[in-house]
């Protein structure tokens, strides 16, 4: 993968591949073809490239704004699911499930939650038992792409180590599954 | 109309003198550009005119001694090197009137290999022209490159190994031009170091392999020099100071700024030095 750092000087830029630094002169000289390294860094940012910054901080540093960002996106993305439920309900979640399977195991079981939930909506409880279970399963498979997402990243994290460049390129924004319908 | 040997007489016949052959006091006149042939396995008492072990040199100083006389007519003489290792270093001392390209192995520049205690080639004389391309060149005590005393020297798609002084030398209006590739593998305290002389390093591409460190300075110019070191590429890095320039000496890298150059400490302007 190629990518372009910026110089602490405007006169030239460093290109980054495979972990071997090409420094390329960027001012052209009268009479003289610009250099072709030159060219193709212009053609990369014309199509949107963003170069890196011109000094890298230390990869500790980076490795640890890059985890406060992934838990931020993660808790981001995970609202995003559990959104419009108070948090009193989303405690009761674990009983309503609970319930909700046992039910549609056994229409004799005992569900005290969904039994009084049922009467005030004036649902059956089979029913209510039904789309329990069935927000359920949406949830979960949901959530485990979710938390499956942000342990890839870590793991990019955790492969860098102390490379700096190749933390500096992790993008903890990028490749999360789209939103539920 | 075709061109006509020299006529001699030879035990009464007057005769055309034979193809390789020269008369003395007469300067032999190119009418084509001529190949001389250099093998590990040649004998430098062959003619040199052909790429087989009992007609080839076995060194390039006799490629450099024979040039001397002949009058090149505007035509280059190149000279072909087989594959191998070279330890014979080469001094075109003498003043010539045309070019002599000296051409290694082009798909496998580390086949042909000169490797010397003294410099590897050398050119000396106003207007002595020599260009090495295409060859692994490394100097034990001294240089690979070497223009001096107003000659010219090219060094084209050149791998550079350890060279004890500098990769390439210009000095005493000595000009080094370097085009192409140059890809870096040995040490030296320089890759340029320059004494009252010329480095031109336009578009090169350079490439770095390994740790490469220059414990002089990466271009190193003395009195009254100059470094054109306008729009070249550098692949990889190194370690030493980046540039010293002395003694009224400019290096002129196009406004790329003081850390473009290879290394890892500052460059040095001393007594009149510039760098820009």
């Amino acid at each position: 993968m190629i990518s372009y750092q910026l110089s602490s000087e405007m006169g030239h830029v460093f290109r980054w591949s495979d972990g071997v630094r090409a420094t390329i002169p960027l001012v052209d000289a009268r009479g003289l073809p610009p250099n072709p390294e030159a060219v193709e860094y212009r053609a990369w940012l014309a199509a949107g490239g963003v170069p890196l910054p011109a000094e890298l901080r230390p990869a500790a540093e980076i490795a640890a704004g890059l985890r406060l960002a992934l838990a931020a996106e993660y808790r981001k993305h995970i609202q995003v699911i559990a959104a419009g439920y108070p948090l009193s309900e989303r405690e009761s979640w674990p009983v309503q499930t609970e319930e909700a399977r046992a039910l549609e195991a056994d229409p004799a079981a005992a569900t005290p939650w969904i039994d009084a939930a049922a009467l005030a909506r004036g649902l059956d409880r089979l029913v209510l038992a039904k789309r329990i279970r069935e927000k359920d399963d949406k949830y979960r498979q949901v959530h485990g792409l979710l938390t499956g997402t942000r342990q890839r990243i870590e793991d990019q994290i955790d492969a860098a180590a102390d490379d700096a460049l190749a933390l500096s390129q992790i993008d903890v924004a990028a490749d999360w599954p789209a939103a539920p319908v | 109309m075709a061109s006509r040997r020299p006529l001699v007489n030879v035990s009464g016949s007057i005769r055309e003198l034979p193809a390789g052959d020269t008369l003395p006091g007469v300067r032999e006149l190119l009418t084509a550009a001529r190949t001389y042939y250099v093998r590990t396995d040649g004998s430098d008492s062959n003619t040199g005119l052909s790429n087989t072990a009992g007609g080839a040199f076995k060194t390039l100083q006799r490629v450099a001694e024979i040039v001397v006389p002949i009058d090149f007519g505007g035509y280059t003489i190149t000279v072909q090197l087989a594959d191998g290792t070279y330890t014979d270093s080469a001094v075109f001392t003498k003043t010539l009137n045309g070019r002599v390209s000296i051409v290694g192995n082009a798909s496998s520049p580390s086949n042909v290999v000169i490797s010397t205690s003294a410099s590897c080639i050398t050119s000396s004389g106003a207007g002595t022209d020599v260009t090495v391309s295409k060859c692994q060149l490394q100097s034990s005590s001294v240089s690979a490159l070497v223009g001096t005393n107003g000659a010219y020297i090219t060094g084209t798609d050149n791998i550079y190994g350890v060279c004890a002084f500098a990769h390439v030398a210009a000095l005493l209006r000595g000009q080094v031009v370097i085009t192409g590739t140059a890809q870096i593998i040995g040490n030296a305290p320089s890759f340029a170091n320059l004494d009252n002389g010329f480095l031109d390093t336009t578009l090169v591409a350079f490439t770095l392999t390994g740790s490469r460190s220059f414990a002089a300075a990466f271009i190193y110019a003395g009195s009254l020099s100059y470094a054109r070191v306008v729009l070249p590429t550098f692949t990889g890095s190194a370690t030493g100071s980046r540039f010293t320039t002395a003694g009224n000496s400019m290096i002129n890298v196009n406004g790329a700024g003081d850390s473009f150059l290879p290394g890892n400490a500052a460059g040095t302007r001393t007594s009149g030095g510039e760098y820009a």
